[in-house]
């Protein structure tokens, strides 16, 4: 009996080993192993060694230069570089991708590189007219078998549709995963197949399912490759399911709708979070009035099937190209003594819809509101759109006015140029004459979207407010205008097929000031539980020939921020090139440092030998300065 | 145009050549931030434009040194006095601080020497 006892003591023992070493991992290193740090999407460390007492006496532990970037100035060389990852910390090692499709896998403390893995890909961007890469993902084998090599694997998406995945141990190729390590996601690129499906945005890892997005152009062509959304297994990379997000019926007469952005995932209820983006052509939706539900919007799917849970739709009949764009962040809510399953949705818009996770339901009230109708032959703007009472939107209700020194500055262009647009607040449409549209496809918030404190249910956010001209030109006209140019920094979008092409323009006057008063990008933190604002800040500096102007202009601002146990927010994103710490409590700057470029990325922050570092990849991005870099560098404190 | 000798009152001569060094340093410190690339300021056109501006003002302080008079050293003082506001400037918005407190510097010793200069006849008619 005794024996038995023992024996039975002795697997008792056995089993608790490895929760055993789970936990002592959790507890001990704080890991940072998908694009938003979790598949909760709150980018919430619980590292708490570095605290707003003494952060500011961060120092750059190690950095090291991929070589992987480019400017775009040779005319024969690649374009330019859009370094947008997250790095990856799991495995004891930090893996990143660069725009060149490489992987390199470093070591945490030094920097000192592990392996490189070099896909080979051609270096021609055939979707984005940049060369990007957001990351890379990883997977690990619940049950590893020991002695076989990809038992724990990362996975990197290219621009022409391949996903590689290589061990995680030696960058070695997986010769188990599709074919010979690569698998060809554009094999299921078959209806209007017009350019190849770009992954650049990291697959979601769950349950041994990668679940994949892709990035494409909705502004070329009237008709493109209808959005979907594919998961395959972890080891093989055997299709499980697809995703549509459009009718087949409207397959010939719109498409994309796709997830470009990152995902998550409720691992509890068993629920995926889609931001889906806005069908093609993004500004003239004449020639697809009919419903089309699940565009424009947050998306739960059951991540066994890919049936569609529920969908919340927040923007109707997009034509400003207002795409969900980042990741919802779960949250549970406390109100009124009861725990709420939540998500946050941030927008281009600057709206931030807090939903009941489960049902899709409004946590605060959504009031459809009526809009301006379109003035455009052809186009039928939705009557009204969808706006949440609370939180307060990231952006101002209205456009914020000319600024007068770039008026004077410009002998007055700015306020011509606006006297002669069309402006009847939020959501007026796209005009033959030119519309201001403000917030504007540039954001409002982009692609980082926000972080989330579950201690406190704070969420914090980093916001632009761009003001930019939208203009519709009659087909005939459109290539006559095209080759005339633009004023400024003009961008002209075919959307062949459509009665009409585009002209984007940012509305900045000769000297590139922005026409409109600052500021210009901010940061703020919400209260989520009463959806009230504790705090806004201008975020950030604008540089401008190397003078920085006045700190309240703030900056726009790309790349999302984390937040720590410890109360402290780490944040890149801004066009300064800086890197920063501000206090969650009061959002004062705590600490800064210069990098190479804007570190248009999420930061990653882990612990590693009792050590937490912070770190960032700094890439740049051509929305915010022509400024572009390879430098991956890591803070820690001193010691 | 009249030259006069440079040696003159102890505040004129004070002032004059921390003029003198404050704007060679800040011309030095304007050259290190151009090439130095740790900065966030490196290569740009600002940084140009307070190279220039301390260049100037350098080759002005020393023809007060040489002793220029008369007519041409007055449009000196007013163009250096200029120079020295829109250095100061310039430098907060690159965010030099060290150019800007050695142009306060400069713009101290241009004070001193200018208060130096119109006081000096009268001292050296004392002393004769």
């Amino acid at each position: 009996m005794n024996r038995l006892r023992n024996r039975l003591l002795i697997a008792a023992l056995l089993a608790l080993i490895p929760a055993a070493a789970r936990a002592q991992t959790a507890d001990n290193g704080q890991v940072w192993d998908t694009f938003n740090g979790q598949l909760s999407a709150q980018k919430y460390a619980t590292a708490d060694q570095i605290t707003p007492d003494n952060v500011g006496k961060l120092t750059k532990a190690w950095e090291i230069h991929t070589g992987d970037f480019s400017t775009g100035e040779d005319k024969n060389g690649p374009k330019a570089s859009d370094w947008s990852a997250t790095p990856l910390f799991v495995n004891n090692t930090i893996y990143v991708s660069t725009p060149f499709d490489r992987v390199f896998a470093v070591e945490p403390d030094t920097g000192k590189t592990k392996w490189i893995f070099d896909s080979h890909t051609k270096l021609v961007d055939p979707t984005q007219g940049e060369l990007k890469t957001r990351g890379v993902a990883y997977w690990a084998n619940a049950n590893p078998v020991a002695g076989q090599a990809c038992q724990k694997i990362v996975y990197l998406g290219t621009m022409d549709g391949k996903l590689y995945a290589v061990d995680a141990d030696n960058g070695q190729p997986c010769a188990g995963f599709g074919k010979n390590g690569v698998l060809d996601v554009n094999q299921w690129n078959t209806v209007n197949a017009k350019w190849p499906l770009s992954l650049l945005q990291p697959p979601t890892v769950y349950k041994n399912m990668l679940i994949i997005g892709w990035a494409g152009q909705d502004w070329t062509q009237a008709v493109q490759p209808p959005g979907s959304v594919f998961a395959v297994d972890a080891q093989s990379g055997a299709l499980k399911w697809t995703f549509h997000s459009i009718p087949p019926d409207m397959n010939p007469k719109t498409g994309t709708a796709n997830v470009w952005a990152s995902m998550s995932v409720d691992t509890q209820n068993n629920l995926l979070f889609m931001p889906i983006s806005s069908p093609s052509p993004d500004f003239y939706g004449g020639d697809r009035l009919a419903p089309l539900p699940l565009v424009t919007s947050v998306t739960a799917l059951n991540p066994d099937t890919g049936a569609v849970v529920w969908s919340r739709q927040v923007v109707h009949h997009d034509i400003w190209d207002y795409d969900p764009n980042s990741a919802p962040s779960l949250v549970d809510l406390k109100q009124n003594g009861k725990t709420v399953p939540a998500l946050v949705q941030s927008t281009k818009m600057g709206y931030l819809f807090v939903l009941n996770r489960l049902t899709g339901e409004p946590i605060f009230p959504i009031e459809e509101k009526p809009v301006p109708a379109s003035d455009v032959p052809g186009e039928k703007a939705s009557p009204t759109q969808p706006v949440p009472t609370l939180p307060e939107p990231t952006t101002p209700d209205r456009f914020p006015g000319v600024s007068t020194l770039a008026d004077v500055l410009s002998g007055g262009y700015c306020s011509r140029t606006l006297a002669g647009l069309r402006y009847d607040g939020r959501y007026t449409p796209p005009s033959l004459k030119g519309s201001l549209a403000f917030p504007a496809t540039a954001g409002g918030v982009e692609w980082g979207g926000g972080a989330v404190d579950p201690t406190t249910n704070t969420y914090v956010v980093n916001s632009s407010a761009v003001v930019q001209i939208y203009r519709l030109i009659p087909r005939d006209q459109y290539q006559a205008d095209v080759s005339k140019g633009s004023e400024g920094n003009g961008g002209f979008f075919a959307m062949e097929g459509a009665p009409y092409g585009f002209q984007l323009q940012t509305f900045l006057n000769w000297l590139g000031m922005p026409c409109w008063n600052g500021p210009y990008g901010t940061i703020s933190s919400y209260d989520l539980n009463t959806g009230k604002l504790n705090w806004r800040f201008p975020f950030g500096e604008v540089q401008k020939w190397g003078f920085y102007m006045p700190k309240s202009w703030g900056s726009v601002t790309i790349g999302g921020p984390v937040i720590t146990k410890s109360g402290v927010i780490f944040i890149g994103g801004s066009m300064d090139s800086r890197v920063r710490a501000l206090d969650l409590k009061s959002g004062h700057v705590l600490w800064q440092a210069l990098v190479d470029a804007p570190a248009v990325s999420i930061p990653c922050v882990y612990t590693y030998k009792g050590k937490e570092y912070v770190l960032f990849a700094v890439g740049g991005n051509s929305i915010l300065e022509p400024k572009v870099s390879d430098q991956l560098v890591a803070f820690a404190l001193p010691g | 145009m009249a030259l006069s000798t440079a040696s003159g009152s102890t505040p004129f001569r004070v002032g004059l050549w921390l003029l003198i060094v404050a704007t060679a340093l800040g011309l030095i410190d304007a050259i290190f931030q151009y090439f130095w690339t740790g900065n966030g300021i490196h290569g740009t056109e600002g940084v140009l434009l307070v190279i220039v501006s301390t260049l100037l003002q350098l080759i002005a302080a020393l023809v007060f040194l040489a002793g220029v008079g008369g007519w041409v050293r007055t449009v000196l003082e007013v163009l250096v006095f200029l120079d020295l506001i829109g250095t100061a400037a310039a430098a907060y918005l690159l965010e030099d601080y060290i150019l800007l407190g050695l142009t306060i510097l400069a713009a101290i010793g241009w004070l001193l020497q200018l208060g130096g200069r119109s006081r000096r006849p009268a001292l050296q008619g004392a002393a004769s």
